[in-house]
């Protein structure tokens, strides 16, 4: 037995090294053009825009399904679009931008759904990515379930850094996930001369319902209101088929969202987004979607003003 | 907990320790350790599904003991027909009730009836088909004669709910687990690194090649009317090489985990892709079914004693019930159909013995012969594989339809060079150890220390880079 554990902790020690050379070698050049690297601008943004603003807080439903400037246009308010990908992971994404909220800002949080089930509200390996890569000080920001949820994809990450395709892959100028594929107010736009792409619609998400994702999304609402800023819950612009493979789970979303007392903007069904006007997954939209779930959403943020 | 998971990990290295540190002077503690860590998996798929899997254990361990002290014929009967029933029952109402209602349904509709089926919304219990067909070999092992009752009721549980078998197989025989659970197991140094080599060799089919292949594999056949007939041939040998590193990746790493702790699973897969014909295939794929529907359905049919035309009906039994074992869904029966159809030949024949050593013994190349058999056997099982993967007949036969178009000849639009790289060289790794237990057993004899230990890390860095969210096992959902 000692034998064997002997073989299993020297085997253990070199791969730690392995992995911990690939975790000190700087950013490659090919992360660094990520999408996830809009964060910087958009950090900016929420630093620097004086006028009233109209913060969107979500995932690539967002990032990917917002047209800013006809919020601008029709509101007059500053949009400011922080969103970026899901797989941050809503808690982050709360916590990052909670910092930059002044008072008579106007929050809008427009989680996916999958954000409220299983782990997902902790984030994956994208909320890994973009702290290591951007600024690992705020690793120790994390909470411990968001530790625990990317803990698994550390390996990966280091690994990356030892593919040479990272180094000398040449960077597509026109990638619609690259760092600069979003514009003033933080929309993804390069997509949108773009032609809808096929894919197959999202299954029924199996994970139960977490109720703590909830509940700091309601500790975010004590903490913006403490500020000055109100909050309000809009939903996801939501691919039709996909929105129907989980229409139970979409209801226990709304559902707990009221019973929390959430202020709420229009309803799950008025988001639910035609087929055709979706781009490559169920939360993606083309312009002409971008723009028809913009103006349902304008019409219901306009009631509230 | 998937055997991919980080989860599984942890549970692996606690239980391991418990073991051989704190349990190992005593047989009984180590079982029932055993038992306790096997329950907790599964709880941790759905909790309220271990009372029914603890139900299946103590109706199977009473009947095997009632059929053991009955005195009539007439109460063992009683016994046994009461087991099978529950057990088949259970499986039934979970597995089957939908299909039979909706079948029924579209049966009558075709008579001009309009039926509303009353189905169910149940969640299929994980790993039922298994166990409940580990507890039918030992009731039926028990009403004939074949085995004794086990009266220790943790032996038994270990025997049905062992962890690393317990929700996608081998599906064990009692004559081969029960022995080594009831005796004292020491730990040995060689059999835990062939254990901790083949989960890793395991993982390595799973994450790397099967995965890969996953994404490939759905993109077609989740999308067939936007792809070329080029790219549909490419999806089917995707889901090819998916579905067997996916379940012999699954079973090397139940085999793996179970040599941890002293225990030898039945043998699962012995490379079945360089198979010669289709009977050969059968004796090298998912090795604990086949046999299992050969030693409880073929041989008590009457198997092959009653002529030509007896062999003929029993061996399409045994495929039909095999294919439907798989779900509850036509395209699985169809996949059962085909495969009694390729292999008819070699019934009439009688040819099916022809091939029961591995192929090109002692040689580094097959034969011309050899070559196009494998090719052949190796295309037809593609060819099934469609129905298989298929989420209706329809949709098979709009897939098959779709590889005959006009476009097969056209440019493929999925391209993964590096994936099919990967592929040639990991069945080429195969191909070398085609007479090992698993392709890299002989890892230890074959290469010095240093190219070893490069290898390991090789396969490990390779399963880290290409890990990303959890991908189910395919066979969990039977």
């Amino acid at each position: 037995m000692k034998k064997f554990l002997l073989l299993i902790l020297t085997f253990s020690i070199i791969l730690v090294l392995i992995i911990l050379v690939g975790i000190l070698l700087p950013t490659t050049p090919r992360a660094s053009k990520s999408l996830l690297f809009s964060k910087i601008h958009k950090d900016s943004l929420l630093q620097n825009v004086k006028s009233t603003r109209l913060i969107f807080i979500g995932g690539s439903n967002l990032s990917f399904g917002l047209n800013s400037k006809m919020i601008r246009d029709s509101l007059g308010v500053y949009p400011i679009n922080t969103s970026v990908h899901l797989s941050i992971g809503l808690i982050y994404m709360l916590d990052n931008t909670l910092p930059y909220i002044r008072s008579g800002d106007t929050v809008i949080v427009s989680p996916e759904y999958n954000q409220f089930f299983g782990t997902f509200g902790y984030g994956g390996t994208e909320l890994l990515r973009t702290i290591m890569d951007i600024d690992y000080t705020q690793l120790r920001k994390l909470r411990a379930k968001q530790w625990l949820n990317i803990f698994k994809f550390i390996p990966n990450y280091a690994l990356s850094k030892l593919d040479p395709n990272e180094y000398f892959a040449k960077v597509d100028d026109n990638d619609i996930y690259g760092a600069d594929s979003f514009n003033e107010y933080g929309d993804a736009y390069k997509h949108w001369n773009l032609e809808k792409q096929d894919y197959p619609p999202d299954e029924p998400i199996i994970e139960p319902f977490n109720y703590s994702v909830l509940n700091e999304l309601y500790i975010f609402k004590q903490k913006l209101e403490a500020k000055g800023a109100v909050l309000y819950i809009t939903f996801p612009g939501t691919e039709s088929t996909s929105f129907d493979n989980n229409k139970n789970q979409i209801s226990k979303v709304e559902m707990e969202l009221k019973k929390k007392g959430f202020s709420l903007l229009g309803s799950p069904e008025r988001y639910k987004i035609p087929d055709a006007m979706t781009f490559n997954s169920s939360y993606h939209l083309i312009k002409k979607g971008v723009d028809y779930r913009t103006s349902l959403l304008i019409s219901d943020i306009r009631k509230l003003l | 907990m998937l055997f991919n998971s980080i989860n599984f990990a942890f549970f692996l290295v606690i239980v391991f320790f418990l073991y051989w540190f704190v349990t190992n002077k005593n047989l009984r503690f180590q079982n029932i350790l055993l038992l306790v860590s096997s329950y907790f998996f599964y709880a941790c798929w759905d909790w309220r599904f271990l009372f029914l899997l603890i139900f299946s254990i103590l109706l199977d361990y009473f009947t095997g003991i009632k059929m053991a002290e009955s005195k009539t014929r007439g109460w063992k009967k009683f016994w046994f027909w009461l087991s099978i029933s529950v057990n088949l029952g259970f499986l039934g109402v979970f597995k089957y009730f939908n299909f039979f209602a909706s079948s029924f349904a579209d049966a009558v509709s075709h008579l001009g009836f309009q039926v509303n089926p009353w189905t169910l919304t149940v969640i299929l219990p994980v790993g039922i088909s298994f166990y409940t067909f580990h507890g039918l070999s030992y009731v039926i092992d028990i009403y004939n004669d074949r085995i004794k009752p086990v009266k220790n009721f943790i032996d038994y549980s270990v025997f049905v709910s062992f962890f690393p078998l317990l929700v996608a197989g081998p599906i064990e025989r009692a004559t081969h687990l029960l022995p080594q659970i009831q005796k004292t197991r020491t730990f040995d140094y060689s059999k835990a690194v062939d254990g901790l080599r083949q989960i890793l060799w395991g993982l390595f089919k799973k994450v790397v090649i099967a995965d890969q292949c996953a994404e490939f594999a759905n993109m077609v056949f989740n999308n067939s009317a936007a792809y070329t007939g080029s790219s549909h041939v490419l999806g089917a040998l995707f889901f090819t090489f998916q579905i067997y590193c996916d379940f012999s990746g699954y079973s090397d790493i139940a085999l793996g985990t179970a040599r941890l702790f002293g225990i030898e699973l039945l043998r699962n897969f012995a490379f079945p892709y360089f198979s010669r014909d289709i009977a050969e295939f059968w004796r090298r794929w998912h090795i604990s079914l086949s046999s299992w529907f050969r030693d409880y359905l073929y041989i008590p049919l009457g198997g092959s004693k009653g002529g030509t035309w007896m062999k003929v009906r029993n061996t399409f039994i045994i495929f039909l019930v095999s294919g439907f074992w798989h779900g509850a869904n036509w395209t699985f029966i169809i996949w059962g159909f085909l495969n009694a159809l390729y292999i008819m030949p070699s019934i009439l024949f009688k040819t099916n013995r022809n091939n029961l050593s591995t192929v090109a013994q002692g040689r580094y190349l097959p034969t011309m012969k050899e070559f196009f058999s494998i090719l052949l056997t190796f295309g037809l099982t593609v060819f099934a594989w469609i129905f298989f993967r298929s989420a209706s007949f329809e949709a098979a036969i709009e897939y098959i339809s779709r590889i005959f178009s006009s476009s097969l000849f056209a440019k493929p639009e999925i391209r993964p060079k590096p994936l099919i790289i990967l592929i040639i060289i990991f069945m080429i790794i195969e191909w070398m150890g085609r007479n090992q237990q698993y392709a890299i057993a002989n890892i230890e004899v074959k290469l010095p220390k240093p190219v070893r230990w490069v290898t390991y890390y090789a396969l490990v860095l390779a399963i880290f880079y290409f890990v990303g969210a959890e991908q189910k096992f395919i066979y969990f959902q039977f």
